[in-house]
C-alpha cells in the first residue's frame, strides 16, 4: 500500500496523515486505491472534485485528501 | 447433464456495458455477484440496486428479479430494502410460472477495512417475508485487498420456513469465494465459486452443491453493473446447471 499511497513524510503535518487515511479508505470504497503518482497534478484537478462529491466527504476530509494527494504530485 | 451456456445474455451484456461512456468516477461498486465486500456505502449514498438472476435447470428455466435500496448510514453501517423479489419459471412442459416471493430488510456493518487493516471485515444479516417463506440469514464477509487484486470470503447460514403455513424449515449453510482484478478504475474481471448444502429440517445434511464462474464488472460515475456466469461443478439433480447474475447499482 506504501507504493500506492506513500506516507508523509516523518514530521508531516496532521492533515496531510488524516488526508492518506481517507485515500486508502473512503476512496477505496468505491474501486481499488491507484497509484497517487500515476496522475499528474492537472489530472488530479480533474478527478478529484467528482471523488469527493462520489464519495460524500465533509469539507475537512476533503482538504485533507486534496492536501495529501498535490503533496506528492508536481504541478 | 445437458451442457447450456447462456453465452447470448453474457455477450449481450458485455457489449452494453463497453458502449457506456467513460467519465473518470465511479459509482459504489460490487466487484462480485454471489459475493459481499466488506466495504460499505458513504453516509448519506443512497443507491438503487436491481438484480437479475438466470438459472438453467435440467426441467425449466428461471428468471429471478430482485430491487434493492440501499442507504450509507454511517460511514460502517448500511441498511437496505428488498423491495420485491419475484420469480418466473419456465418449465419444459410449456406452462409459465409467476411468483411473487419476498420483501425484506438488510443491514451491513464494516468492522476493519481492506486496505487499511491486516483483514477487512463485516457481518451481514437479513430478513425475508413473503406469503410463503421466511427466512434469516447471517453472513460473516472477510475481505483482503492487495492493491488491485480483492479476496473475498462470505460465510452464509440461513434459516427458512417455506410453505403456506412456514412449517417447512430448512437450513442453509453456503461459502463463497471470489477473486477480482481491477484492470483499470473502470473495469475489474475475476473469479467467483459457490458452495452450498441444505438442511432438510434443520438436520438432515443434503448434497453439497458447487459452482464456479468468472464475472466482469464495470463502472463510471453514478453508476455499476456486475454480471457473472457460474457453472455447477457438482452434478446435484434439482439444482441449477448454470446461473447467470446481473446486478446493477445507480447512486444518488
Amino acid at each position: 500500500m506504501n507504493q500506492i499511497a506513500p506516507w508523509p513524510l516523518a514530521g508531516a503535518a496532521q492533515p496531510l496523515i488524516h488526508g492518506r487515511l481517507i485515500y486508502v479508505t473512503k476512496c477505496a470504497k468505491c474501486h481499488a486505491p491507484e497509484p497517487v503518482t500515476k496522475y499528474s497534478y492537472a489530472q488530479w484537478q480533474v478527478i478529484m472534485p467528482d471523488m469527493i462529491e462520489e464519495t460524500k466527504l465533509n469539507a475537512t476530509d476533503a482538504a485533507a485528501v486534496t492536501s495529501y494527494v498535490q503533496s506528492l504530485v508536481t504541478r | 447433464m445437458k451442457s447450456y451456456l447462456p453465452s447470448s445474455i453474457l455477450a449481450v451484456t458485455i457489449a452494453a456495458l463497453t458502449a457506456l461512456p467513460s467519465t473518470p468516477s465511479q459509482a459504489n461498486e460490487r466487484r462480485f455477484a454471489y459475493s459481499y465486500e466488506t466495504t460499505t456505502m458513504p453516509k448519506g449514498s443512497l443507491e438503487f440496486e436491481p438484480w437479475f438472476t438466470y438459472k438453467h435447470y435440467d426441467d425449466k428455466d428461471r428468471f429471478e428479479f430482485r430491487y434493492e435500496l440501499e442507504y450509507g448510514v454511517t460511514d460502517n453501517f448500511q441498511l437496505g430494502a428488498y423491495l420485491s423479489d419475484w420469480r418466473i419459471t419456465d418449465l419444459d412442459d410449456g406452462d409459465t410460472e409467476a411468483e411473487w416471493r419476498t420483501a425484506g430488510m438488510e443491514a451491513i456493518y464494516s468492522l476493519s477495512d481492506p486496505n487499511k487493516d491486516w483483514l477487512g471485515s463485516a457481518l451481514y444479516g437479513e430478513v425475508l417475508i413473503g406469503p410463503e417463506k421466511f427466512a434469516l440469514e447471517g453472513k460473516l464477509l472477510l475481505q483482503k485487498n492487495f492493491g488491485p487484486l480483492a479476496l473475498v470470503y462470505n460465510a452464509i447460514v440461513e434459516a427458512e420456513w417455506e410453505g403456506s403455513n412456514y412449517d417447512e424449515k430448512v437450513g442453509v449453510w453456503e461459502n463463497t469465494f471470489g477473486v477480482s482484478y481491477q484492470l483499470n478504475p473502470k473495469f475489474t474481471v475475476g473469479v467467483e465459486a459457490l458452495h452450498e448444502v441444505e438442511f432438510a429440517d434443520w438436520s438432515e445434511a443434503g448434497d453439497h452443491v458447487f459452482y464456479a464462474g468468472p464475472n466482469l464488472s464495470y463502472r463510471t460515475k453514478g453508476f455499476y453493473a456486475t454480471v457473472a456466469g457460474l457453472v455447477q461443478a457438482s452434478d446435484v439433480d434439482g439444482e441449477p446447471e448454470a446461473q447467470v447474475r446481473l446486478l446493477m447499482g445507480f447512486t444518488f
